[in-house]
């Protein structure tokens, strides 16, 4: 402010200035303090606090991390190779590598190695198999399922002619100068160029003696764009993601369900389902019990499709009662509904908690497909209130046991009361308590003992979730409950994993 | 700060140091944008799946192209965010988390004021509608630039000003005594 201006003012204080002159002063005035609250209102946005407790970020990158990659385990296998060398360099020469084995069911005409392939016998990577017109070989390993047909042809792990289907939670394959890491179900193609990819739903895991369900799509030209050269490489990815390497060079490129890759171009685009899609006349050697109208499908009902088709042939597994353990049969056995004994107990091992996570208020395409009534989705909300309600109440009790302050726990939601109890508990317990809960929710071990903190809390956790589950049952009806906990657009699940 | 790019090309490798430097990076600023410009769920749930989403895709950032990491990263929250809002109807709700952390600013008295101010405006944030949190959260808070976040919203720059101003102007008249209480502002935003 200049001398004249603060002569102004004193005069304004002193009650000296002319009636109109200290209206306009006062004007001005007061225009400047909301110049002044403007600028300590952004000033306090830009000063928000960011911080983010220490311990939630290491239980949250427990959390989010991705395998390792391609390069680590690259590496890992050098310093295998290096390993082996100087052991036979040593003189220890009674090793010997072998190469992953497959289990392959054959029907109709399959060769390995260029003869006949039996019924039910072990092939390697080093083996070449093919499917002539009517042959279907499937492929179970520890961690996946492949499925080929109709003129394929894999060598070793490497593609060469025709489709496969693949379905793991890690398996590699390769196709012409490709790696594709798939963890999910995903679909490969190598085709000539008639114009034309084949497309299993991939879900008819090897079941002996069972008649699955199997259905087939021809996905023409336009629909897979100009990817369809020469022995050209397409990747569908149906559910979960698959990561593709051209050149086997890093970095890979990243294709979640609903997309299709080709090397050109390079980014994954959505798979048009919309696109004419027609029921081939190809072959399919189990004969599908029911094709729907795939052409009228889009892609919500194409993935509800494809889910559908999962839970049916879950539920015919356990039924059918096949004696053989999941993971033998590598499915990717999940369901938001109530989990298999197997997938719990991989759960287990894998150390890892899933909570469900309906969906509320219920979307109208669940509605519709479930034909749920108001009143039954007002109850699926109380129920779901209900236990969030009392989650929420015993935790405050947790909290306030151990030594939290209980006024300050009655700001608090559920998820910052859990994180306060993290807080409060020692290093390990977290992940202690994860690891022991999964076990328990698996019923490999006793919910008894003495419990910390947080295992109480995650116990807790489970029980209502449980809860919840038990009461869609009461709602709905089993059946139903199961669908609406699988339907697409009506839930997911929270996944909480702890490290070895 | 930004990863070097060393950080970043072994982050497009997927190796797991990178990937803990990049969590490290933007998990706490996630978590505020989160809290503030999609409350209603529960936010450590949106945490995780909006960094397992961005761990997911960050291969491929390029960093010879035209935005920094930051403003890239801030772009795909802000897409997801609009996204989860269509998926889950996401509702307002009171701001209660992450309001317990350390106040390290200096003198009780100012310390106590500038908390007040700050709970004030989490209070008040939360009484915006959706499209005037959002953009205030992204520019003032986070220093996002106007024209990405008009981008992510498919508004012109203009109309994004609008809602900027309508948005400051409410959030003046809610704190107004406060603001005038308020001693003069004292530190950067990180």
């Amino acid at each position: 402010m200049t001398e004249d201006e603060f002569e102004r003012l004193s005069r304004y204080r002193a009650g000296e200035l002319p009636a109109d002159e200290a209206r306009a002063l006062e004007d001005h005035l007061e225009f400047a303090a909301g110049m002044k609250e403007l600028e300590r209102l952004d000033a306090t946005a830009s000063a928000l606090p960011l911080e983010y407790p220490p311990e939630r970020l290491e239980a949250l990158l427990a959390r989010v991390r991705r395998p390792e990659p391609r390069s680590t385990r690259r590496r890992d296998f050098f310093v295998g190779l290096a390993v082996l060398t100087l052991a036979l360099l040593a003189g220890v020469t009674s090793l010997r590598p072998r190469g992953a084995r497959w289990e392959l069911h054959a029907s109709g005409d399959v060769t390995v190695n260029g003869r006949p392939a039996a019924e039910r016998q072990q092939v390697t990577a080093r083996d070449t198999l093919r499917s002539g017109a009517d042959g279907r070989a499937e492929l179970v390993s520890g961690t996946g399922w492949m499925g080929l047909s109709g003129g394929s042809e894999l060598d070793g792990l490497r593609l060469t002619q025709g489709n496969a289907t693949l379905s793991s939670d890690s398996l590699a394959l390769w196709a012409g100068d490709v790696e594709l890491e798939v963890r999910g179900v995903a679909v490969v193609s190598m085709e000539p160029p008639e114009g034309v990819a084949r497309v299993t739903d991939t879900l008819n895991h090897l079941v002996p003696g069972a008649s699955m369900k199997t259905q087939w799509m021809k996905l023409p030209a336009a629909a897979v764009g100009g990817a369809i050269a020469s022995a050209a490489v397409t990747l569908f990815v149906l559910e979960g993601t698959a990561v593709a390497h051209q050149g086997g060079a890093a970095p890979g490129v990243t294709v979640a369900a609903g997309e299709r890759w080709a090397p050109s171009p390079d980014a994954p685009q959505p798979v048009p389902f919309r696109a004419p899609v027609a029921v081939a006349s190809a072959p399919a050697p189990r004969p599908a019990v029911k094709e729907p109208e795939l052409e009228t499908l889009g892609k919500p009902e194409l993935i509800a499709l494809v889910s559908k088709l999962r839970d049916e042939k879950e539920a015919l597994l356990r039924t059918r009662g096949t004696g053989k353990p999941w993971s033998e049969l590598g499915a990717p056995a999940t369901s938001n509904y109530r989990a298999a004994p197997e997938e719990l107990a991989q759960l287990a091992k894998d150390n890892t908690v899933r909570f469900h996570l309906p969906m509320l208020p219920v979307p109208e395409a669940v509605v519709g497909d479930l034909r749920l009534t108001s009143e039954e989705q007002a109850a699926l909300k109380a129920a779901v209130d209900a236990a969030a309600e009392r989650k929420h109440q015993g935790l405050l009790a947790l909290y306030g046991e151990i030594g939290g302050d209980a006024a300050l726990a009655s700001t608090l939601a559920s998820s910052t009361l859990m994180g306060e109890i993290q807080n409060k508990s020692l290093k390990d317990e977290w992940a202690n308590a994860l690891r022991q809960v999964a076990k328990e929710r698996a019923g490999l071990v006793p919910v008894q003992g003495e419990a910390t903190a947080m295992l109480r809390a995650f116990r807790l956790e489970v029980a209502e979730d449980e809860q919840v589950i038990d009461a869609l049952d009461q709602i709905l009806g089993p059946g139903r409950a199961e669908r609406f906990m699988n339907h697409d657009s009506a839930s997911g699940v929270r996944t909480y994993r702890a490290g070895p | 700060m930004e990863l070097d790019r060393l950080t970043l090309e072994r982050l497009r490798r997927g190796e797991r140091e990178a990937q803990d430097a990049f969590v490290r990076r933007y998990a706490p600023v996630m978590h505020a944008l989160l809290r503030r410009a999609a409350p209603g769920g529960d936010v450590e749930e949106l945490l995780q799946a909006l960094m397992e989403k961005l761990l997911a895709v960050v291969p491929r950032f390029s960093p010879e192209g035209t935005a920094s990491l930051t403003t890239w990263v801030f772009a795909v929250a802000h897409r997801w965010i609009l996204d989860e809002q269509k998926r889950r109807h996401l509702r307002v709700a009171p701001i209660d988390a992450g309001l317990d952390v350390a106040d390290e600013r200096p003198g009780p008295e100012a310390a106590l004021q500038a908390r007040q101010l700050d709970r004030a405006l989490e209070a008040a944030l939360s009484r915006l509608p959706e499209a005037q949190r959002r953009v205030f959260v992204l520019t003032q808070v986070h220093g996002q630039p106007l024209e990405s976040v008009a981008e992510v919203e498919g508004v012109p720059v203009g109309t994004l000003k609008s809602r900027l101003h309508r948005a400051r102007a409410a959030l003046a008249t809610i704190l107004q005594p406060l603001l005038r209480e308020a001693r003069p502002l004292r530190r950067a935003g990180p």
